[in-house]
């Protein structure tokens, strides 16, 4: 309840701060129920622990058993999902059952080119996505709109593999032109720079589904803004239509696509799956892909807590920038 | 000045403007013809889809690509239908600039004012960057705003509606153009800040040779403003002549019609208004507010010390502060107040919409509760109160017929007698026939009605269970004032006929004047005074309603010169009491 004092001083309890504990506690929250729905899945995929995906055909029941004893996976499952979180809180995340490795380090070697390619997807993604949708609102209802926005759905409905295999056969089978899987061996994030036309095939494909849904976010906050008053004033002040929109609309329309974009992060990670996999290219989602066919079952784990980590980091993202683009949200972070 | 003075700034001829959609043609602008000269305010006033609006975009140039525009419009001899784009741009903001009704949405939310009123010194390369931000400080100023080197820093959503208006009327002069049009400028403005507005406009207009514009549908801010006055109807202009010639002797029928629909008030004592406020009046000051007629039967509507809050950021805000008023049987009650001062939500509590927070609202004598599941007692209770809104456009659903959402209430509350289709159907005839709609109408959908055709519907569903009270929030603030007319007749010969009581919300004091026997004003939350309607609007007491009753233009030109000089008087009093307390 509000007292007389505290009318001109503002309370904490709608602060900043106060606003950035709360969201924290809920990611905490939301990280943890995340956990707890894989590691429940996980144990009605396989009842019987992950030893006999780990080991394979050959493997008798008494190597299995001894397995998941040695694994504590004979254990009732609420005991195996605290001895988990212990781990985590001690930053163990575990070891891999294929790899020879600890999960930390796996994924420590895989993320940061998974996170390049994502990072070169989204601006390869926003530099054509946001100008053509401006561009497709300065052009509603003409041929160049219906064009761009058919080609849109197009894109927009075509799976991102069967993209890829077409790219593929096209640049890399028929024309020779690029290169259809990153180089071999372990190759580091620097030698990737080094060598970007293996990135190219990957990014493309990548992107394509990402330019289709924001350019059409794009085109319609640009519309929307367009029939605000403010362009009128704008114009009623001589500032020519091209003007009014770099000037006026396309800050505003921003707004609400860039605050999209902080929702869009695990989308995006989750489309990396596919596309690394398919490209072979050495990240993150494809170490999920081959743990998830192999029942690496830390390494999924540990995945699964990395995207998890990225959805609640990216809303609150979208909530902050989302004030500090919007003067009249900003303040209002409660 | 060179140019002759009678040599008008801007002159339209012959102008038409058609609207080409692939439903077809529609004609906006018919063969309109007008000029101004400088200095001079020509007011264009009409009502909503007479082509007010089009006439000025058509002027700037502003029309959408559907427009076909036809005749002749130039500024100081220049053609603007004929100049292109390049020079339009050139034109609009430099020579021609305008002012636009809504200043909550006319400014762009992610830039400072400063920046704003800037942008229209650089485009037209005034002066330098630097020089243009100085520049467009001193503009504030000039119009009022308080601390502009500092305000020129924030952003739209921080200043009230009334800056925030001055901020867009600083846009329109910061490059001294010929022109200014104004579009309704005052129209989303409460009344004080109205008065303040036009006291600007006023000052600005005498001060420059810029000749104005002025569109509106308010004859009160014709009469304060204007020098001379063209009526637009339908497309066509009607009439011209002098403000004073065409408010007190209209010659054209419709103008006759539609200065014959304006509500009237009753011209106020100013000289004793005055003299009491010189002398500080002690009894005047300090009046308490009679709470209610006493003449022994028990209110239809009382409230008892109501307090009512709301909770705003997770903090509660006191919005109505203990108000006592009571409501007789067959009376009607003017609430008035300007937009904040809690009119509607005491109208909203005595639905049961919102709990009082302190005190209680009672029905002839059983309380109001705002609870989320009503008991038979509660039911009983607001089966006899009905309400009618302000938007006819939204407050009937769009998927019911006339007859249905009129029956409505009859089947929430079970009435008596009406549980057959036979009764009901009786029942809605009736009413429709009471608000004076063909019976036909019962099978329409909302969307084929007019305005005021809804507004009639929203009365007979108000009055369907024959309630002892209704409350009425500002039933005719959307609608025009020939068709408001009509719905206050509709709503007072109802009330003749059912005796029910009436709390009657409005900002307007005059259609507060010819619907109420008593009126109460509201102040930030508080009953400040309460009294027989022709005694408060001839003599009021307390400083609010004196400045309230001050600051509505009236359509008369000679009450309205007697207003301004009014408040021309009080505002010194009040300077000079300043200057006493300060000593």
């Amino acid at each position: 309840m509000a007292t007389d004092e505290d009318v001109h001083r503002r309370p904490f309890r709608s602060s900043f701060w106060w606003f950035l504990i709360k969201r924290l506690a809920q990611a905490l929250l939301v990280i943890l129920l995340v956990t707890l729905i894989v590691f429940t899945l996980m144990h009605i995929a396989m009842p019987n622990g992950p030893g006999a995906g780990v080991l394979g055909l050959q493997a008798t029941a008494e190597q299995i058993a001894k397995f998941n004893h040695d694994h504590g996976f004979d254990l009732p499952i609420w005991q195996q999902y605290f001895n988990y979180l212990g781990q985590i809180l001690h930053g163990d995340f575990g070891e891999s059952f294929q790899l020879n490795m600890t999960v930390g380090m796996a994924i420590g070697i895989r993320l940061p080119k998974t996170i390049l390619l994502s990072v070169i997807c989204i601006i390869v993604a926003l530099a054509i996505a946001i100008p053509m949708g401006i561009f497709q609102a300065t052009r509603r209802g003409k041929v160049s709109d219906y064009i761009l926005t058919g080609a849109n759905f197009v894109v927009y409905s075509t799976p991102s593999f069967f993209m890829g295999l077409i790219l593929i056969i096209v640049f890399a089978q028929k024309l020779n032109l690029l290169p259809a899987t990153a180089p071999s061996g372990v190759p580091s994030v620097l030698d990737l720079l080094r060598q970007p036309n293996f990135l190219v095939l990957p990014v493309i494909t990548g992107s394509l589904g990402t330019i289709a849904t924001f350019s059409r976010y794009m085109r319609s906050a640009t519309i929307d803004n367009l029939s605000e008053d403010y362009v009128r004033t704008a114009r009623a002040k001589g500032t020519s239509q091209p003007r009014v929109v770099v000037r006026h609309v396309v800050r505003n329309s921003l707004t609400p696509v860039i605050a999209m974009l902080g929702y869009y992060l695990p989308v995006l990670l989750g489309g990396m799956i596919v596309v690394e996999q398919l490209f072979n290219y050495p990240g993150m989602g494809l170490l999920f892909w081959q743990a998830a066919t192999k029942a690496d079952y830390p390494v999924l784990l540990g995945c699964i807590l990395i995207i998890a980590v990225a959805t609640v980091v990216g809303s609150l993202l979208a909530d902050i920038i989302q004030a500090l683009l919007d003067p009249r949200t900003r303040g209002q972070l409660t | 000045m060179s140019d002759p003075i009678d040599r008008p700034v801007l002159t339209v001829e012959h102008l038409s403007v058609e609207f080409h959609t692939d439903e077809g043609t529609y004609p906006a602008v018919n063969d309109s013809s007008f000029a101004i000269e400088p200095g001079k305010v020509l007011a264009l006033v009409g009502e909503s889809g007479s082509g007010k609006t089009v006439t000025s975009l058509a002027i700037l140039g502003l029309l959408p690509g559907t427009a076909r525009v036809a005749g002749k419009i130039s500024l100081d001899g220049e053609s603007l239908l004929d100049a292109g784009e390049q020079r339009m741009n050139e034109i609009r903001g430099q020579a021609i600039s305008m002012i636009f009704q809504e200043p909550m949405t006319a400014l762009n939310p992610t830039m400072t004012v400063g920046a704003q009123v800037e942008e229209v010194l650089t485009n037209h390369k005034v002066c330098s960057k630097a020089e243009a931000s100085r520049r467009a400080v001193d503009m504030l100023d000039r119009v009022g705003i308080p601390d502009a080197a500092r305000r020129a820093k924030t952003f739209p959503h921080e200043l009230s509606g009334g800056q925030r208006q001055r901020v867009v009327i600083a846009i329109a002069l910061a490059c001294e153009p010929k022109l200014i049009i104004a579009d309704e400028p005052t129209t989303a403005l409460d009344v004080t800040v109205q008065a303040e507005i036009l006291d600007l406009l006023r000052r600005l207009a005498r001060e420059s040779s810029t000749a104005f514009l002025l569109i509106t549908h308010n004859m009160g801010v014709v009469a304060d403003i204007a020098d001379d006055v063209a009526v637009m109807y339908n497309g066509d202009i009607v009439e011209t002549g002098t403000m004073r010639q065409v408010l007190l002797e209209p010659q054209a029928d419709y103008s006759k019609q539609l200065i014959a629909a304006i509500p009237k008030m009753p011209d106020a004592h100013w000289d004793d208004i005055v003299a009491a406020a010189a002398r500080q009046d002690a009894d005047a000051q300090e009046m308490t507010p009679e709470v209610g007629a006493d003449d022994g039967k028990p209110p239809a509507l009382a409230f008892s010390g109501t307090s009512i809050d709301y909770m705003r950021g997770g903090r509660a805000f006191r919005a109505v502060h203990d108000v006592s008023l009571t409501i007789g049987d067959d009376e009607i009650l003017g609430l008035v107040g300007e937009s904040g001062s809690g009119k509607s939500t005491l109208g909203r509590c005595a639905l049961g919409l919102i709990p009082a927070a302190e005190g209680t609202v009672s029905v002839l004598n059983h309380a109001v509760h705002a609870r989320a599941l009503l008991n038979a007692e509660d039911k009983a209770v607001r089966a006899q109160i009905g309400v009618i809104f302000q938007d006819p456009g939204s407050s009937l659903d769009p998927r019911m017929t006339i007859a249905q959402a009129i029956e409505e209430p009859l089947l929430v509350h079970g009435a008596e007698g009406m549980t057959g289709r036979r009764a009901r159907q009786a029942r809605v005839d009736e009413l429709l026939d009471a608000v004076e709609l063909p019976s036909y109408y019962a099978l329409r959908y909302p969307h084929e009605l007019s305005g005021g055709q809804r507004q009639r519907v929203g009365l007979a569903r108000a009055i369907v269970l024959n309630p002892r009270v209704l409350i009425a929030d500002e039933p005719t603030s959307a609608l025009d004032v020939s068709v408001q007319a009509h719905v206050l007749d509709a709503l007072r010969s109802l009330q003749a006929k059912y005796h029910f009581a009436c709390l009657f919300i409005s900002h307007d004091l005059a259609v507060i004047n010819e619907m109420s026997h008593r009126v109460a004003v509201m102040w930030r939350g508080r009953i400040v005074e309460v009294g027989e309607t022709s005694s408060i609007l001839v003599h009021p007491h307390h400083p609010y309603t004196i400045r309230l009753l001050a600051a509505v233009p009236s359509p008369d030109p000679r009450e309205q010169a007697r207003r301004r000089d009014a408040r021309r008087k009080l505002a010194q009093i009040a300077e000079v009491a300043e200057l006493a307390d300060g000593a």
